[in-house]
């Protein structure tokens, strides 16, 4: 257990707090406009509407216009050892500057090397030759994009031999050296513990709570030796006691729900969005604790 | 200790090489509860399982043609032969339909590139670029006497493809989940776009509207897009009629997106 020390029954109020979102998903589009559901806010994922226009665009814009946007991408590849996409950064900045997104996030992963895609969120080593590769990339994109970058842990199946640091450690570093933010995917640091055998606590524990702009919550699917980050499934019990323990130590953050398959009907994910409020109600009522650095 | 580099060429080659490699991948971390080999296999698994579903998602009715064995095949062939270039997976599949018509035993077999570019523009039509639509009632309000002088700008998502085979009935029966009719060789020219209401459309086309169309496409005003309708055996008035009956259908369509009069 990391040391940590209660404070206050009340928790502290986070001016960046967006609330309680969703993953804006094609099937959902019509209903979100017809229905006005109690969403605090959607995320889109940036590459589905790096297009150049018919439906992807019509709903983006209608839907842009009643509720506030994030952007997250999936194939920035911030690690890769390929030379950055300055084609892709300037769609993304295209799009973002369309979307006005009240912040921007992608993964800190490599998706690909030597001009191929994997369409995958490949684990990076966590070693000090990564941290500043990935760091001057980080910069390159913040000046270019003309604002921080906010990166997401993902989940992984392999570790590295040659990794020097602990992921969080390797976050705290990247986001001090950068000023970018971190993304934090409770579901994924949940998978990776178990996949890696450590205890998530341990990564809540590590991670500078100042950095976290953004939470998201996702389902899995239990091989039994392993997990696999599906999103295809409601949220575990066991993540969403680990979303609990992150909001008494953090406090208030904006938290998202991520599913990407086996999508149900809107009401469905509207209940299971209610049901992260009810536990962010109920954990933020139970007063918060702060990290102690010794 | 390896580099940066030589660990992410490590894992890509692992996820790549569809066989087990076990001996080389003494980079990963060994420990808990996996071997080595399981959890690269992990990320193997999901490239392709990633890319095969994109490639049945964007050609679902090519899919149900060829069947679950069959497309598996041709869809683990295309993966290794046209690795993904581009950071979205909607343009994965751009390359399938001349992988199909430059390889055996497909090339064999032309109503499957017929099949698949069909599909593949059916979905260029579905997210191509905005832009306004002319109506009847804008254009019926242009004098007959500037018909001469004008310019009719073709909306964006607009294709003709030639097609070789009757691949389009095919694809109707297989969206039908009806049985599809045998092969035949047809070649026809189809026009494929998206419509002022963002649902995309497609129908063939005659030799003369094919003809006029591919004229305005080409930015030729309309005096110089006419020759195919100056038949012989039809009255001016005729010849007029059926150039106005195809220009109302192209507007109807949402074929035509702005008109220029050239002074």
């Amino acid at each position: 257990m990391c040391p940590d020390v209660p404070t206050s029954a009340q928790p502290q109020p986070n001016p960046s707090m967006l609330g309680f979102g969703l993953g804006l998903r094609t099937p959902h589009f019509e209903q979100i406009l017809s229905d006005s559901p109690e969403v605090d806010f959607f995320e889109i994922v940036s590459e589905n509407f790096m297009v150049a226009g018919g439906k992807p665009h019509y709903y983006l814009n209608a839907i842009g216009e009643r509720y506030p946007l994030v952007m997250h991408g999936v194939s920035l590849s911030i690690g890769s050892v390929d030379p950055l996409n300055w084609e892709y950064l300037q769609q993304l900045r295209y799009l973002s500057n369309k979307v006005q997104p009240a912040w921007l996030s992608d993964h800190l992963c490599f998706t690909g090397i030597a001009g191929v895609n994997s369409h995958d969120l490949l684990p990076l080593p966590y070693t000090e030759e990564a941290l500043a590769h990935v760091a001057n990339r980080v910069r390159q994109v913040q000046d270019y994009l003309q604002r921080p970058l906010v990166l997401e842990n993902v989940s992984t199946y392999l570790e590295y031999r040659d990794s020097s640091l602990r992921e969080w450690e390797f976050l705290n570093h990247l986001a001090n050296d950068t000023g970018c933010e971190i993304l934090l995917d409770i579901n994924n640091i949940y998978v990776s513990a178990r996949n890696h055998g450590f205890d998530p606590e341990d990564f809540l524990c590590g991670i500078e709570p100042h950095h976290i702009r953004q939470i998201h919550l996702a389902g899995h699917t239990d091989n039994g030796d392993h997990l696999i980050d599906t999103h295809d499934q409601p949220i575990a019990a066991a993540v969403f006691s680990l979303y609990a323990s992150a909001l008494r130590r953090f406090g208030p953050i904006s938290t998202l729900l991520e599913r990407d398959d086996n999508i149900p009907p809107l009401s469905e994910l509207i209940a299971e969005l209610n049901s992260i409020r009810l536990i962010a109600k109920q954990s933020l009522s139970q007063g918060r604790t702060h990290v102690v650095t010794f | 200790m390896s580099s940066l580099s030589e660990l992410q060429h490590s894992l890509f080659n692992s996820i790549l090489n569809n066989e087990d490699c076990t001996g080389s991948l003494s980079w990963i971390a060994d420990k808990g509860t996996l071997s080595v080999s399981q959890r690269a296999s992990i990320y193997r698994s999901a490239y392709n399982i990633r890319l095969y579903e994109t490639l049945t998602n964007d050609f679902p009715q090519l899919f149900k043609y060829l069947g679950d064995a069959q497309f598996h095949k041709l869809a683990q062939y295309y993966i290794v032969q046209q690795p993904s270039q581009h950071p979205s997976l909607r343009y994965f599949g751009d390359a399938l339909p001349g992988f199909l018509k430059a390889n055996s035993p497909y090339k064999d077999f032309s109503q499957l590139f017929d099949l698949a570019l069909f599909e593949r523009c059916l979905q260029t039509a579905f997210d191509a670029k905005e832009a306004p639509y002319l109506t009847i009632h804008n254009f019926d309000a242009i004098s007959t006497q500037q018909w001469p002088k004008m310019c009719l700008e073709v909306h964006p998502s607009v294709n003709l493809i030639q097609l070789t085979t009757n691949a389009v009935p095919i694809w109707m029966a297989l969206k039908e989940d009806k049985t599809p009719p045998d092969m035949i060789q047809q070649s026809t020219t189809w026009l494929i776009g998206r419509g002022s209401s963002r649902l995309t459309y497609f129908r063939s086309l005659t030799q003369e509207a094919e003809q006029l169309l591919k004229a305005l496409i080409n930015g030729q005003p309309l005096a110089s897009a006419l020759e195919p309708y100056l038949n012989n055996d039809l009255t001016q008035k005729q010849q007029l009629e059926k150039l106005h009956k195809d220009i109302d259908s192209f507007l109807q369509d949402g074929v035509i997106s702005c008109v220029e009069i050239k002074l």
